[in-house]
């Protein structure tokens, strides 16, 4: 991810740091800083944010303000330490943010007027020596940037650069659109103009000095780090000393006390200035700021420390915020898990509780008992081979008959468990807000409904994949019969046994009765208990049901994990971060550390 | 200095037209309420009760007097134009921010405005009156020259809603929720916030019919600048969707300033249509958020046939019917075979070697032969696959909380379905039950071809007695004839016979016959199923639909009702 441009930023950091003719933002180590801090930027981009839930709209904000802030002041600072002090006046819409500016450069640079809100690119003014690197430097890439003085009309993102002699050398102002306006990109562009300011001069009147805004505004320049200044401009005579008073009072209150602060009254405008002698006080300090290489750079630094400073409890947060993430995935997780681990136990009692013996199983099963067909698979041991034609002859059918039964209720008692498990799932997903982020994902409505339909049913081939499991677990207790199926040694001697219909009373003892014995009202009891047991003996009959039942409950968990991968497959295509992200961020905040 | 004409305040041409119009959207609300219960989104059933509510209180306070409200940033002098409206110093201004914390009301004419403002909820401590007739003679506005009075009005001054004082910002979501004229105050300086058109004046675009925009301190513009605001200001409450905003300046300093807000107001008061106004056009919002859970088109009012013969023929397959009828079939031949067979051929069978015997199971046997205990139930998991897919045609259009419930409504008797099928199959069983009158005479007939081949049998044994022990006398020709045994060997051997062959000929019979009593049952079976079915499964849909299509009308029929295009 390291691009040559991060490259050379971290080269000349290091070359810079200590020739830097106005001054050195950082330590000796500042390549290590310019390394760490890409590292930063990287991991900070490397995930999103998905799950809309609460803090995470505030979390995105902040992953995007964190990043852009590096990109757009903190590596430009780090890698060019001598540009000159970047003073961005932010405020309400109709402060009077381009009358101060113009006034400040001493002729109309930036266009104002009474229709709100009046600047809608942001206008740089800065030193011709410097025009140049604001042109062409790092700093901003996200931003065009054209020279002027520019055409009234200039479209969307462009910061335009004007040249200035009225300016000394070691300033740059910056016009920034309003924060509080009905276009919200100004609000964008204020905040991402705010992040890149060496000094942050926050202009507000009289009449709104107490806006919810300002002080939203404020309370996030001084967390980023910003050195800030106030200025209240549009004071009305004669109750001037009574706002100010007040607003220093907030002031105080909110933390920014130690703010520099400057008044400006209501006066007349004339030619887009205001009269000279009511910025007299802020362009003293301006200048005199930028005129000392060793104020401005103390300034300077200040503000980069502060940066470097609020990433201290930036980045952690944004790991909190994912964090947050991780756990609601692992909660979605287990919304999956629970509702298949629901089914199957239901899906066990229904094959223990006798629920199975109904309809066309019982049907069939009292045929082949009833008819007697079920007594002619036992054979006496000796003239087995005498009735042997006569009993073929209609066996077959009702075992058949019977088998297909058994595999039809079985099957459809497990699609059933795996058509309410999916709809359990959907359904509590639903009720979740992050759930319901993903079933309806970030494709259109359409795509989004068709795959809730598509999870809230078991998937297509599921009853395919049953019969399978189905018919391979009946030849399973077929197999049982034949090798775990020894007879005892009393019964051996004169009684043999068909063992596929042996399997299916087997089946029937197991699913519908239970392996122990259990009374169920009607008739047929315990009967197949009862004949196995005579067959078999209690000891070998329970290993035998123990088995099969253990197979059955294997394979149908088998089915139900391939079915649960749907639910995992459409978390994991949503894109939540994992654990390690988290992880990585507080690494990367420890490095930061550690480097500077 | 009103820019623009407000004609939307005169009378109505048909003033009674607003006051059907809420009542019956009122009364469609409720109904429409009462139908989407447990069916449509909780919180907009709770948000519409609670506005039914509110719409409701405030349809039974005075309806003399209008509910106007000034609400605006901090700053934007809405308490200064609040004053100047009533002609005295009641609501205290100043340059500190945000000035007002409590919300004054001010009312013209008091008769019945005492409940109005406790159910408005304004603090005792700042309400005032203003008795109609001092109107004229006080204040700064006598010079205005207005005729109209602004008898019943209740002019409310809230408190600022984009300070750092967020309980004001409650206050005015309070207010603005429930007063009958929305006045938004705004000045040249903050006139594009983003707090106040955001969450204000978006929301409440539908409310362009009792909204009044106010640009307020047009006194520190210059008197060209002041009309490319108000355009600037119209052009962006159009972009918001607020159809033809009504936008009046104001100044509280200038002579005669406020005189066109006064004008507009009189004029609101006069007509008495706010109050009307403001919850038609809320409770029209409400029948719209309704109006999105309407498919469009008329659903069919019941599961067409081709799924109805599906989910009867996959019940049948659940209750296992056939089968069910088979083994009927089977038990019967069973219980023939101990009337109509050959007794003969049956104790011969006994005889021979059984494996339950030799286990000592014999008692196993009876049980067996007791296995047909007829039908019980159905597979659950049959039941719900054969439930699945009958309502895919019938929600087919229809908006998703209806086609969930018309699912659920499929559904609604799941559990008890495979229970009720096993009852309505054992309904259809009794016939089997019977004994057959010609079974005893068969068996009857067969017992006597027995006597007659044991007579037979003993006739022999006594030929061949008399003919190995040589009794002379030759008196009992019948038994000591030995010349007789080959006739009555032959007589057995025909007896033996014919048993054999009634008892095959009438096991065919009985199995023709158990073949069709089989085919009726199945039928039988069928009949029942489909009435389970229909009572169980295609009624209760039916049921769902017929709610679903009452609310479509509910909501269709409110054009004639209100006509909420005017609004």
């Amino acid at each position: 991810m390291t691009t040559p441009a991060d490259q050379s930023a971290v080269q000349t950091a290091g070359a810079g740091a200590g020739t830097g003719k106005y001054t050195a933002v950082t330590s000796a180590s500042s390549a290590d800083l310019g390394r760490v801090l890409i590292e930063l930027r990287d991991q900070i981009d490397s995930f999103r944010f998905i799950l809309d839930v609460p803090g995470a709209e505030d979390a995105r904000a902040a992953q995007l303000e964190i990043r852009n802030q590096l990109d757009d002041y903190v590596l430009p600072r780090l890698r060019s330490a001598g540009v000159p002090m970047l003073v961005v006046l932010g405020g309400s819409t109709g402060a009077g943010k381009s009358t101060l500016v113009n006034t400040l450069v001493g002729e109309r640079v930036s266009a104002t007027g009474v229709l709100r809100p009046t600047t809608s690119s942001p206008i740089l003014v800065c030193h011709p020596d410097h025009a140049e690197w604001f042109l062409e430097g790092p700093l901003l890439p996200g931003m065009a940037k054209v020279p002027g003085p520019a055409p009234d009309a200039v479209v969307g993102d462009q910061l335009v650069i004007m040249q200035s002699e009225a300016l000394p050398a070691g300033l740059a102002l910056l016009d920034s659109p309003d924060f509080d306006s009905v276009f919200e990109d100004h609000y964008e562009f204020a905040t991402k103009l705010m992040a890149a300011a060496d000094l942050w001069l926050c202009v507000t009147t009289a009449a709104r000095y107490a806006d919810a805004q300002v002080w939203q505004m404020l309370q996030r320049a001084k967390e980023h780090g910003a050195t800030i200044g106030t200025v209240l401009s549009r004071v009305p005579q004669g109750a001037g000393s009574e706002v100010v008073e007040h607003f220093v009072e907030m002031l105080e209150e909110h933390g920014v006390g130690e703010a520099e602060r400057f008044t400006i009254p209501e006066t007349k405008i004339e030619a887009s200035r205001l009269p000279e002698e009511c910025v007299e006080d802020v362009r003293e300090w301006l200048v005199g700021l930028a005129d000392s290489d060793e104020r401005r750079s103390d300034v300077i630094r200040d503000t980069f420390g502060g940066v470097l400073d609020s990433f201290r409890t930036r980045v952690p947060e944004l790991a909190k915020q994912v964090e947050t993430q991780v756990e609601l995935r692992t909660a979605l997780r287990s919304d999956v898990e629970a509702g298949y681990a629901t089914a199957l136990a239901e899906l066990d009692e229904a094959t223990r509780n006798g629920s199975l013996l109904r309809g066309e199983v019982l049907a069939r099963w009292q045929d082949f008992a009833g008819t007697g067909d079920l007594v002619r698979a036992l054979h006496v041991q000796r003239g087995r081979a005498a009735r042997k034609s006569n009993r073929r002859r209609r066996t077959p059918t009702r075992v058949r008959a019977l088998k297909s039964a058994l595999r039809a209720g079985l099957e459809s008692l497990i699609l059933a468990g795996a058509d309410h498990a999916a709809e359990q799932v959907v359904t509590r997903w639903r009720e979740n807000p992050a759930g319901r982020e993903i079933l309806v994902g970030g494709q259109g409505a359409g795509a989004g409904a068709a795959r809730v339909t598509a999870l809230e049913h078991a998937s297509p081939e599921l009853a395919r994949r049953v019969t399978r499991a189905v018919s391979a677990w009946q030849d399973h207790v077929l197999e049982l019969i034949r090798t775990d199926g020894v007879t005892k040694r009393s019964v051996a001697k004169l009684v043999s046994f068909d063992e596929e219909a042996l399997s299916l009373v087997l089946t029937v003892g197991l699913l519908a009765y239970g392996t122990s014995d259990v009374a169920v009202e009607g008739g047929t009891s315990a009967v197949p208990q009862r004949l196995l047991k005579a067959l078999f003996g209690a000891e070998s009959l329970r290993g035998m049901g123990a088995k099969a039942r253990a197979d059955l409950r294997s394979r149908i968990g088998m089915l139900f994990d391939e079915e649960a991968i749907r639910f995992g497959q459409a978390i994991d295509a949503a894109g939540i971060p994992d654990e390690n992200t988290a992880v990585q961020l507080y690494q990367a905040t420890y490095n930061l550390e550690v480097a500077r | 200095m009103t820019t623009t004409a407000t004609s939307a305040f005169q009378p109505s041409a048909h003033p009674s037209a607003d006051g059907t119009s809420v009542s019956g959207r009122f009364e469609a609300l409720e109904q429409l309420v009462e139908l989407g219960a447990g069916r449509l989104d909780q919180e907009l059933l709770d948000e519409t009760a609670t506005l039914l509510g509110r719409a409701g209180q405030r349809l039974r306070l005075s309806g003399e007097h209008t509910v106007v409200t000034l609400a605006g940033g901090t700053g934007s002098g809405k308490s200064s134009l609040f004053n100047a409206i009533c002609g005295l110093e009641l609501s205290p201004v100043g340059v500190r921010r945000p000035m007002t914390s409590q919300a004054h009301a001010c009312v013209w004419g008091l008769d019945g405005a005492g409940p109005l403002l406790d159910w408005l909820d304004v603090d005792k401590r700042f309400r005032y009156a203003r008795a109609s007739a001092l109107d004229g003679s006080g204040g700064r506005e006598t010079g205005t020259g207005t005729d109209g009075s602004l008898q019943g009005l209740v002019l409310l001054d809230l408190p600022d809603h984009d300070s750092i004082r967020a309980a004001h910002r409650a206050e005015v979501d309070r207010f603005v929720t429930i007063a009958d004229l929305l006045v938004w105050v705004v000045d040249p300086q903050k006139y594009a916030d983003a707090s106040l058109h955001r969450n204000y004046i978006v929301p409440y675009a539908r409310h362009a019919g009792v909204t009044l925009v106010v640009l307020n301190q047009v006194d520190r513009l210059q008197p060209e600048e002041v009309e490319d605001c108000v355009s600037d200001l119209r052009r962006l409450l159009e972009a918001e969707g607020l159809h033809k905003p009504r936008i009046v300046t104001t100044s509280t300093v200038a002579e005669g300033g406020v005189t066109g807000i006064r004008e507009v107001l009189v004029d609101a008061v006069t007509a008495r249509r706010a109050r009307t106004e403001r919850l038609a056009t809320d409770l029209g919002a409400l029948v719209d958020r309704f109006a999105a859970f309407d498919g469009g088109h008329e659903p069919p009012a019941a599961v067409d046939d081709r799924r109805a013969t599906a989910l009867v023929d996959a019940l049948t397959d659940a209750a296992g019917a056939p089968a069910v009828a088979e083994v009927m079939e089977s038990a019967y031949e069973l219980r023939a075979v101990d009337y109509v067979g050959w007794p003969i051929a049956r104790t011969a069978a006994r005889l021979r070697s059984d494996p339950l015997r030799k286990m000592r199971l014999t008692e196993l046997r009876d049980e067996l032969r007791g296995a047909f205990t007829g039908p019980v139930g159905a597979q659950q998991g049959d039941v719900d696959n054969a439930l699945q897919g009958v309502t895919d045609e019938v929600v087919n259009g229809l908006p998703e909380p209806w086609a969930r419930s018309v699912r659920a409504a499929s559904r609604s008797h799941a559990a008890s379905l495979p229970e009720a099928l096993g009852i309505s199959l054992k309904e259809a069983l009794p016939a089997f039950n019977q004994v057959p009158r010609w079974w005893w005479l068969v068996k009857t007939w067969q017992y006597f071809l027995v006597l007659v081949t044991m007579i037979g049998l003993i006739w022999i044994g006594l030929l061949v007695f008399h003919g190995v022990f040589g009794a002379d006398d030759a008196t009992d020709g019948l038994v000591g004839d030995s010349g007789l045994i080959p006739y009555v060997a032959v007589l057995v051997a025909c007896t033996f016979g014919m048993g054999a062959l009634t008892s095959s000929a009438c096991r065919n019979v009985v199995a023709l016959s158990s073949a069709k009593h089989g085919e009726r049952m199945e039928d039988h079976m069928r009949t029942r199923i489909r009435a389970v079915a229909r009572e169980r499964v295609l009624n209760p849909v039916s049921a769902e639909l017929d709610v679903y299509a009452r609310y479509r009308a509910l909501l269709n029929g409110r054009a004639p009702r209100g006509d909420s295009r005017a609004l």
